[in-house]
């Protein structure tokens, strides 16, 4: 069988622009103020997806409580069994049970998958912010300078973050994040230049409140929603790109488990054992509804134009 | 705006001087070289003097940055050099792979706004509606969904079970229209996933901006119907910023016909590219990120060109 | 006649009876007319240069255009080709004999001067073939006259007419390599094999067709090949079941089982095509300079069980580096069996307690299942296994370097005398030997007194001895021989599986 690189998604080249309207910050801002409880009950389809991530991430923590098979026990004996009574989800091709692998791997498919999409929008919106509201030359320098890293393929990045970095889920995260910046940068600098000529964000300048505090008070909260949409697809994107990772020295290296390199083992299986696959591939499934609908939840209650239509 | 122009397409120069040299010196950090390669794939005993020679035939005995600039130097007198793999001319191996990426690319992205942007506006304009449902889940299957795994199930069913399109190849559209159009179905259908899940997301929120203006409302106090509305009204002002979107969407295209081009046997450069960056070719691999560069700012030149013209208070980037 | 390659019965080792290789009747005379035989490849051939190409499929199809000068008979000894008679006066000497009236698709004459610029060119530093390690016992080699060709070599070497059953053998027209040169004849290849190309697209197809003055009458059956790169394994079998190609190389193994019972098409396997071994690096700064803990794997292993899980039951169970199928391989020698007792006892004897070794692993699904598998049984017995995945060439520039402190991969492709490639990986001076700190001055005495030795009987001896000490070093410990398998269409006869794996589309004719 040959060597496929297999499900890179693209998590680059996204990019916005949100012909705003007239935003006004302090309702925003309102959002951020209110208990969690409320917020659940103002936004239930957003309580809904933080409750699916919270419930991932609790199977994720107590693993080994849920299952007493030890994820990475091969057992040549019980090679792709179906789901039945001793494995709730079968086996895979080792003989190791899916449901087991499915709890530990939600460990590392969660961690990365959070982490490259927290540590990408955590670089690149103030990046954004910065190179749309100041201009000119900076932006011109951050725009051209992003181009390039948007030109190189993420094999040749992640190939030499792998040689020089060694290999590793930490180094893989970084790999990941590198490819998907730019995509926040763009979108975030979208929105800044559509609103930095509001009479709000003027009238604040004129009376000399400070750059940081405009970027992050008055411009940051009216520029977030398409970044949360971006962000929550994109925890699905890392996860799926971790696993093509893995094959070439980044990522979990096996017998550890991963969502991502189940759906890619499991694929050779497909005709064979089709539960195999399902399994990894309702997890993700799970984890990026999970996102979305908490991002939803989290964007409608920071842009009052999306409450008003409810 | 043509003074812009003028001053984008200088400061690209440095955009790609510094492509060139990121690429360059990173295929050369990477461990391995094409010889190591040639070695191990014939799986015979080979000499020392046969190596250092193959060496000296590759020119990756002179320094590095003798090398860079044999290259450029050859770049600029309109010779991309040799592929390392085929010791064909770089040029005369892209250009034919540009065709089935292209075609296949841009059928994608034809099918999914297509799809996508009606359904993103009837998912704004009933929110919380079965439809806005339907739209969400194919959003989130989308974007779950990894390519090989599309690609995989479309070949068993489609091709396997029901028998209906060649499971793979491709065939150029003059040679033969309609079986061209057979091979570009399903790799189309694959890479447009991933595209409609950005669009249908993307277009149902700027159409909700849209919609929420007071001349919609007017239009629907008018007694206008749902569709006219959409349509003769929000249509014109949502798409804009949509179509800037797809003009957006090459890497996702690019890195989406890596996997397509393998899983269905398509002479493409997406696994032109994967193959060669694996294989240590790096004449092929330098050629090729040098003209995704040129693309990436051809592109992003025309979006902030759109929104100059789109918006002007972000003209003066 | 003989024919080219050794043709082994089908090896229905672990498979229900349902494959067949050996069933295919040869073509009657009635059914030779034509057609066309479409073949799905795992990769494109590149180039048909036969000195300059490497891959596989740049082997098989140069091959296709490319008659060899010898040829390999069913028990796997010479056989004639473009050389038809052959002596040997002492053993530093060869006198080939060619066949006469063979022309180039060129129109030139195929002859001893062909032979000689063949030869020479392979030898050539400007052309930088990989191939001229295989011959480099040669001293000289000359035209007698317009039909006989003597080689001379500096030292006695009893395997040296064995690479020129392969491309080292390949001759192309002199006139044609001198018309295009080095780059151009890549792709305007020009010998007197049975197919001419006729067009070719990289990764899209390579179109053959029948040379109709082949010099072996009446082939070849087909009158056009059309060759496709499909890269994706499930994707050449869903190829292969709709009828897109009448021929596939590289099936997936875990579907091969239940290809049995389907109608159309026809499983072949070889065993044999490859042989795994877990490879220690006998340097010291590994764990691997430590010989009970090599030793111990030959009894921590558990071959019967990877064989089922890693392999699904395809190729057999091995215990060295003779490949079934080779008149040297023996079947009775089973020397090792799963003992974790005894594996314990020789880790105990070795002193190191508790060991961790680091193996790299090429993204290849069958090495990630046997490589987890072995790493489990080495954890049974306490010793550690860390994988890390490398892609191809980073794991190459690994290897070339020496640093790889456990090897996972095995050897590849079936060579029609072991000393190719034992030598390579044993003799003190092979850079695999080198590569994992291997050196014994008993091994190299093994091999030069074999290379020495003309008597097949005596050699098969010597070669016992070279396995027996191989294993006693446990440098590398044997356990599969891996098979090659093609998937073919119920209506294509003459089908060969060759040892090597390569296709001899000659043979095959298209019936009903």
């Amino acid at each position: 069988m040959g060597f496929s690189i297999p499900g890179h998604h693209g998590l680059r080249g996204v990019m916005t622009a949100f012909p705003s309207s007239q935003r006004n910050p302090v309702q925003a801002i309102g959002g951020h103020a209110r208990s969690i409880a409320g917020w659940c009950l103002k936004e239930p389809t957003g309580a809904f997806g933080a409750l699916i991530l919270a419930l991932l991430i609790l199977a994720a923590i107590f693993a080994p409580v849920i299952t007493s098979y030890e994820p990475n026990a091969v057992n040549y004996r019980d090679l792709l069994q179906p789901p039945g009574a001793t494995h709730l989800l079968g086996t895979d091709e080792l003989g190791r049970d899916i449901f087991s692998r499915l709890l530990y791997g939600a460990r590392l498919s969660m961690a990365v998958g959070v982490s490259a999409v927290v540590l990408s929008v955590l670089v690149g919106v103030p990046i954004g912010l910065l190179s749309g509201y100041v201009g000119g030359f900076v932006d011109e320098l951050i725009m051209r300078v992003f181009d390039s890293v948007i030109a190189l393929p993420p094999l040749v990045l992640a190939l030499t973050i792998s040689a020089l970095l060694g290999p590793g889920l930490v180094n893989a995260t970084i790999a990941i994040s590198i490819v998907s910046v730019p995509t926040y940068i763009r979108l975030t600098r979208g929105q800044v230049l559509s609103i930095k000529n509001e009479d709000y964000v003027l009238a604040a300048r004129s009376i000399g409140v400070p750059v940081w505090n405009i970027l992050f008070v008055h411009i940051l909260p009216n520029a977030i929603a398409p970044v949360i949409v971006q962000a929550s697809l994109g925890l699905g994107f890392a996860i799926i790109l971790e696993s093509s990772l893995s094959f070439i020295g980044l990522g979990a290296q096996p017998p550890v488990s991963t969502w991502g390199s189940m759906v890619q083992t499991s694929f050779q299986f497909l005709s064979l054992a089709p539960w195999f696959v399902i399994a990894p591939a309702v997890a993700i499934f799970a984890a990026v509804l999970g996102a979305n609908l908490l991002g939803e939840g989290l964007r409608n209650s920071l842009d009052p134009h999306q409450k008003q239509r409810m | 705006m043509f003074a812009f122009i003028i001053r984008r397409t200088l400061a690209s120069i440095p955009v790609l001087i510094l492509v060139s040299l990121i690429v360059f010196f990173l295929m050369r950090l990477l461990p391995g070289d094409i010889i190591d390669l040639i070695v191990g794939q014939a799986q015979v005993e080979v000499s020392e003097e046969t190596i250092a020679e193959l060496r000296l035939q590759y020119g990756l005995d002179e320094p590095i940055y003798v090398q860079y600039f044999n290259w450029v130097g050859g770049m600029l007198r309109g010779d991309f050099g040799l592929s390392f793999r085929s010791h064909q001319p770089v040029i005369d191996i892209i250009l034919p792979r540009l065709v089935p990426t292209l075609q296949i690319g841009l059928t994608a992205l034809v099918l999914s706004a297509a799809f996508a942007i009606p359904f993103g506006a009837i998912c704004a304009a009933r929110p919380n509606s079965v439809w806005d449902r339907i739209g969400s889940m194919l959003t989130f299957v989308g974007a779950s969904t990894p390519y090989f795994l599309a690609g995989g199930l479309l070949i068993y069913f489609v091709a396997f079970r029901m028998r209906m399109l060649p499971p793979s190849g491709f065939v150029l559209p003059t040679v033969d229209f309609w079986a061209s159009m057979k091979h570009t179905i399903m790799p189309a259908i694959t890479l447009a996933l991933s595209l409609v899940a950005i669009l249908i997301r993307q277009a149902r929120a700027s159409f909700s901006d849209v919609l929420r203006h007071p001349y919609i409302r007017t239009a629907y106090a008018k007694g206008l119907g749902e569709t006219r509305v959409l349509i003769q009204h929000a249509l014109k002002n949502a798409l804009l910023p949509i179509v800037t979107i797809l003009g957006l969407q090459l890497g996702t295209v690019f890195s989406g016909a890596v996997v397509t081009e393998t899983v269905f046997a398509i002479p493409g450069i997406g696994r032109l590219l994967v193959d060669s960056i694996l294989g240590r070719d790096y004449p092929i691999v330098q050629a090729l990120v040098l003209l995704i560069a040129v693309a990436v700012v051809v592109a992003t030149l025309i979006v902030d060109i759109v929104y100059g013209i789109l918006d002007p208070r972000a003209s003066r980037a | 006649m003989y024919s080219r390659r050794q043709f082994v019965k089908s090896s229905t080792l672990g498979l229900a009876g349902g494959l067949a290789a050996g069933s295919f009747a040869a073509p009657s005379l009635a059914s030779t007319g034509g057609g066309v035989l479409k073949v799905a490849l795992t990769a494109d051939p590149i180039s048909f240069d036969p000195h300059l190409t490497g891959s596989l499929q740049g082997r098989g199809t140069t091959q296709a255009i490319h008659d060899t000068l010898f040829g390999i008979d069913e028990s796997g000894n010479l056989a004639p080709m473009l050389v038809t008679e052959w002596e040997q006066p002492d053993n530093k000497t060869y006198i080939l004999r060619l066949r006469p009236d063979v022309r180039f698709h060129d129109g030139t004459e195929f002859n001893a001067d062909a032979v000689v610029y063949n030869i020479n060119r392979i030898l050539d530093p400007d052309i930088g073939s990989i191939r001229s390690g295989e011959i480099k016992a040669l001293d000289t080699i000359e035209a007698v006259d317009n039909l006989t060709v003597k080689i001379a070599l500096q030292y006695p070497f009893a395997a040296f007419l064995f690479p020129l059953t392969d491309v080292s053998g390949c001759i192309g027209s002199p006139t044609a390599f001198e018309a295009h040169g080095k780059e151009g004849a890549a792709l305007n290849p020009v010998g007197t094999g049975p197919f001419k190309l006729v067009s070719y697209s990289q990764e899209t197809e390579t179109v053959l067709e029948k040379n109709g003055d082949y010099w072996d009458e009446g082939k070849p059956y087909v009158d056009r090949l059309i060759l496709r790169p499909i890269p994706t394994g499930s994707t050449r079998l869903v190829e292969l079941q709709t009828g897109g190609v009448d021929l596939a190389e590289d099936l997936p193994l875990q579907n091969i089982a239940s290809l049995g019972d389907q109608t159309d098409i026809v499983v072949s396997e070889r065993v044999g095509f490859r042989w795994e071994y877990v490879g220690f690096n006998a340097k010291d700064e590994f764990p691997g300079s430590n010989k009970k803990l090599r030793q111990a794997f030959h009894w921590a292993i558990d071959r019967e069980a990877l064989h089922h899980a890693a392999y699904f039951g395809t190729g057999a169970i091995g215990y060295s580096g003779i490949l079934p199928g080779h008149p040297f391989h023996d079947t009775d020698y089973q020397p090792f069996s799963y003992d974790t007792d005894k594996a314990k006892k020789l880790l105990d004897e070795s002193g190191l307690g508790s060991a961790e070794i680091t193996a790299y692993l090429r993204p290849e699904p069958v090495k990630q299942r046997a490589a987890q598998l072995i790493q489990s049984m080495a954890a049974d017995v306490g010793v550690t296994i860390n994988l890390e995945q490398l892609d191809y060439a980073s794991h190459r520039a690994k290897l070339r370097g020496g640093e790889l402190p456990m090897d996972m991969h095995g050897w590849w492709g079936y060579r029609p005398d072991p000393d190719q490639y034992l030598s390579v990986l044993l003799a003190s001076d092979g850079s695999y030997a080198k590569r994992h700190g291997y050196s014994s001055a008993e091994m190299d005495k093994l091999f030069s007194d074999q290379r020495a030795e003309t008597d097949p009987a005596k050699r098969r001896a010597m070669f016992r001895e070279i396995t027996r000490l191989m294993n006693e070093d446990a440098i590398y410990v044997p356990w599969h021989y891996s098979s090659d398998f093609k998937g073919i269409s119920k209506k294509l006869q003459g089908f060969r599986h060759a040892a090597d794996s390569i296709i001899e589309y000659k043979y095959i004719s298209i019936g009903g």
